[in-house]
């Protein structure tokens, strides 16, 4: 019997990105995987952990713990969410259920990224996408996940696919959750050295594993007319598919 | 603006608040590339003497457990290592706070008959405004490192940990010397650094005090150690009469064995080299009678805060730094604003982190928040302090302790509300898309909307396709 | 000691801005007639120790006077005629107490070289080592050092390169406050020092 895997798909990629959710389904579900998602999800906290709001925090921590079930896997299409449920939850004043509940859960926590390469086992992406893509490190994955490679990986197998490193991809795009509205100029600022190398690449599309980053740094694009697209690693890897006409069977090493 | 006029942090916190600050000196522009220019110097420089070493990560584990053993029974090792420096014929205060550090250093001129003091780099002095009060109380104090002097001249303080000058241009300092000193204007760096030796040269020679800090202090001999490129700390630490020492009560390392370690974690971070061109390790005034080398030797040991930080089980690591500013050149916020904009005389990442408890003053609540918890500090970190989730820590207790931005209160206990409905929030996801489709042109998002475009809510939300397309739920 | 550890000493003392020489015994009054030269150096400081390894005395500079400082000036000058006698020297020629390969550093004992002046105050420095005195890196260095530490009341020091500083623009600019130009002579037939605590 196929592998569940519980999808979380952050608060704002539902509103605005729906596009990286259906990508991650069908992505998931063409890796043999049966994806269920909770309706009733709404987010996972992180806005209140990171303000300080410790109390606002926990409520919505308890609350999603409850909803994931008992799916194999807990997979989310963020970086900075996916730390948040497998790192940070334990530092919440939880009651000792609710920490039995969360500890049932965080061995299952996976960013989608992470999921594809490490425990569907798939490093050689078939498929097209015939552009140009500069990647950019989002910090939670790189720094709390320790993933860095395995996009890459992922995307330099997509046939005529270039990737154009950018300098210090690994540097934070100045977004910061509400840091980004908090001190909105500053924010700006240092987002303007990460547009400034990322057109250095003169790439057309700049890729990432977190739609926060990109939401900011497309915004930033969009509002000065300049012609890069942000792309989040799904929507590229479910496009690369499509390119090719329909989805190949993948050989994953541990694809069920 | 240029110019900022915090000398300390007790007396001159930016009372119109750190954004204003903020924004002051994201418009300088030159201000700001040359911060850029040198903080990715410094760590290209790190990451050659970084890359020479195969086991840093190694080391750096080390150091943070040499570190932690220290700072976790602190008072009985300051005990020791302050037994051990009076066995060394050194005298030893313990200063509870700046006040009283800034009256002892000054007793000491005037025992003494002090007039000229040189001294070297040193933060705690700054912290406490060592050089304001001596200089209040008619002592002549000159700063001798060429950075410090340079901040000195201009009645500036430093704008970063290692490079205290590293904010002005050649051009800039050019004019500042032949204002200040009446030389002809250069801009050649050579030249320059020529001229300051020289002036300084004669300073060095008729002080009567120097003063220097302490990059560590060793529990089981009483030593300290002095770490520095240019010679003028060794110059002051063995010309003048009377030596004093300053250094905050954390600088502690357990013996000279651990130096190996130390140094290359500190000199390889710092400034890219395996070692400074002066590693001093000194002990009291000269057993046998010489001329060099200081009659009397002192040194003051800095609070000032600092017990705050170690009664925290998380605060204490922030007293495991070793003052390399590696956190600063990595940080995105001391990139693009430089360490004046802070405010403050400790920066970047871990200024934020120990601001606030050092200072005791709100005006500092800020500078938490002001960082986008990147982490770039924690993985460069040479002793492993986990800056970034200091930081958040430091925002939890703040919202805790203060009544905190009302609006900010009440916004997250309604985002809380609406986040555990789930109904509530999907009619709160579709009314933002209904606002935003009636409104005329683009919603405005306060802090957002001015440079980035905020995103529209797109028709199907996830959720919605997953009702119309999967219907399966766990 | 291996040659390695002096390839290695060779490459990292170089690197940090010093400039070495391997002389035989021989060689050495033509090599520090050149440093003179090149230096412009009038009036030349002599530290006592070093004519125990080398008779320099019998080696006079052209146009340039030469003094010897011995542990007997230190003990007896006052400091202000100290410091008189010292201020205007343009080259010092010392011993050292230890070579640290891995960082190119040389060591100074306090108690052999109290305050150490003479080798701060002049624009150039030379010193004379022996290859014997050379320690593979700073581990083995405090490692040796620990177990005389009682005896070396009044601390110890490390020189690595010249005086410099990065303070304007990160332009590197050698000679700040200390020497501009730091000489080693590794000579490699030299007597051991008599007091050399690391040896
Ligand atoms: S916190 Fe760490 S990186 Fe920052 S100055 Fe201190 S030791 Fe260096």
């Amino acid at each position: 019997m196929a592998q569940t895997v519980h999808l979380f798909i952050p608060c704002f990629v539902n509103a605005f990105f729906p596009t990286v959710g259906i990508a991650c389904v069908e992505i998931l579900e063409n890796l043999g995987y049966r994806v269920v998602y909770s309706t009733d999800q709404t987010c996972c906290g992180q806005p209140a952990y990171n303000s300080g709001y410790v109390k606002e925090a926990r409520s919505l921590a308890t609350r999603a713990i409850q909803l994931f079930g008992v799916a194999d896997y807990i997979v989310a299409p963020s970086g900075s969410c996916t730390a948040m449920l497998k790192h940070y939850y334990g530092t919440l004043p939880l009651t000792r259920k609710e920490r039995q509940d969360w500890d049932l859960c965080r061995n299952r926590f996976y960013e989608i990224t992470q999921f594809i390469t490490r425990v569907a086992g798939v490093n050689h992406w078939k498929g097209t996408f015939p552009h140009s893509v500069t990647f950019h490190d989002a910090c939670h994955a790189l720094r709390e996940l320790g993933i860095r490679d395995e996009p890459r990986q992922l995307l330099t197998r997509i046939q005529r696919l270039k990737l154009i490193e950018m300098p210090h991809a690994d540097r934070c795009c100045g977004f910061g959750g509400t840091f980004s509205v908090k001190f909105p100029e500053l924010s700006t600022a240092i987002l303007e050295a990460k547009i400034a190398s990322l057109k250095q690449t003169g790439a057309e599309f700049v890729v990432s594993t977190d739609s926060s980053c990109l939401m900011h740094i497309a915004g930033y694009l969009k509002k000065h007319g300049e012609s890069i697209t942000a792309l989040h690693l799904v929507e590229v890897l479910w496009q690369a598919w499509k390119n090719d006409g329909s989805p190949p069977i993948l050989n994953g090493t541990h694809a069920p | 603006m240029d110019h900022n006029p915090l000398t300390n942090p007790t007396r001159n916190a930016p009372a119109s608040g750190f954004k204003q600050w903020v924004r002051l000196y994201l418009q300088n522009s030159r201000y700001r590339e040359n911060i850029r220019r040198a903080t990715e110097h410094a760590l290209e420089q790190r990451r050659l003497a970084v890359d020479e070493i195969p086991d840093w990560e190694r080391l750096r584990q080390e150091g943070h457990r040499r570190k932690q053993q220290i700072i976790d029974h602190l008072p009985e090792h300051l005990n020791q290592f302050i037994e051990n420096a009076r066995a060394r014929g050194i005298v030893v205060y313990q200063a509870p706070d700046a006040r009283t550090a800034n009256q002892f250093v000054e007793q000491i001129a005037r025992q003494h008959g002090v007039r000229r003091i040189v001294k070297s780099k040193s933060m705690v002095t700054e912290e406490i405004g060592l050089n304001a009060h001596l200089q209040q109380n008619g002592l002549e104090v000159v700063e001798t490192d060429l950075g410090e002097y340079i901040v000195q001249l201009a009645g500036e303080t430093p704008v970063h940990l290692v490079g205290p000058a590293l904010h002005k241009s050649r051009q800039e300092i050019g004019q500042l010397f032949a204002e200040k000193l009446g030389v002809t204007y250069t801009e050649d760096p050579s030249e320059l650094t020529r001229l300051a030796r020289n002036i300084l040269r004669e300073k060095f020679l008729t002080a009567d005090m120097g003063i220097t800090g302490a990059n560590f202090g060793i529990v089981d001999s009483g030593r300290v150690v002095v770490v520095e490129n240019e010679g003028n700390a060794r110059l002051c630490m063995t010309l003048p009469r009377i030596r004093v020492v300053i250094m905050g009560m954390e600088r502690l390392i357990p013996s000279e064995a651990d130096l190996p370690l130390f140094l290359t974690l500190l000199c390889r971070s710092a400034t890219g080299q395996r070692l400074t061109s002066y590693v001093s390790i000194t002990g009291g005034p000269a057993s046998s009678p010489s001329p060099e080398g200081p009659e009397k030797v002192y040194y003051v040991v800095v609070d000032n805060g600092r017990s705050r930080l170690l009664q925290d089980p998380h605060l204490k690591k922030a007293l495991y730094c070793i003052r390399c500013a590696a956190c600063y050149n990595i940080c995105p916020i001391y990139q693009t604003i430089g360490g004046h904009a802070y405010g403050w005389v400790y920066q970047g990442p871990i200024g934020a982190v120990i601001t606030p408890e050092l200072s005791g003053d709100q005006r500092a609540d800020d500078l938490p928040f002001a960082s986008t918890l990147c982490g770039a500090c924690s993985d460069i970190c040479p002793v492993k302090i986990p800056l970034h989730h200091l930081l958040l820590y430091q925002r939890q207790r703040i919202v805790q302790r203060t009544s905190g931005p009302h609006s900010e209160k009440l916004g997250f206990a309604l985002f809380e509300k609406l986040a555990r409905h789930s109904m509530l929030w999907n009619r709160m996801i579709r009314l933002l898309g209904k606002v935003q489709r009636v409104f005329p042109g683009e919603l405005p998002v306060p802090g957002w909307t001015h440079s980035r475009i905020f995103p529209r809510v797109e028709w199907p939300t996830f959720t919605q396709w997953w009702q119309k397309h999967k219907r399966k739920t766990p | 000691m291996t040659s390695p550890t002096i390839e290695l000493f060779k490459k990292r003392f170089t690197e940090s801005g010093g400039r070495l020489f391997m002389p035989t015994r021989q060689d050495v009054p033509t090599i520090l007639k050149t440093i003179q030269n090149h230096e412009r150096a009038r009036r030349i400081l002599i530290e006592e120790p070093v004519l125990r390894i080398f008779p320099l005395n019998t080696t006079p500079f052209p146009g340039a006077s030469t003094e010897i400082l011995s542990f007997g000036d230190r003990k007896h000058s006052t400091r202000s005629a100290h410091l008189e006698r010292l201020r205007d020297i343009d080259m010092a020629i010392s011993t050292v107490d230890g070579l640290v390969a891995e960082t190119g550093s040389i060591l100074m004992v306090h108690r052999n070289h109290p305050g150490q002046w003479h080798v701060l105050l002049p624009p150039a420095v030379v010193f004379l080592a022996s290859p014997h005195q050379l320690i593979g890196d700073l581990e083995a260095l405090f490692a040796r050092l620990s177990r005389e530490l009682e005896s070396l009341e009044d601390g110890y020091h490390l020189i690595t390169g010249p005086s410099k500083t990065a303070d304007i623009e990160k332009q590197l600019v050698i000679g700040m406050h200390g020497p501009r130009s730091v000489y080693l002579l590794l000579l490699s037939d030299a007597p051991s020092p008599e007091r050399d605590p690391t040896a």
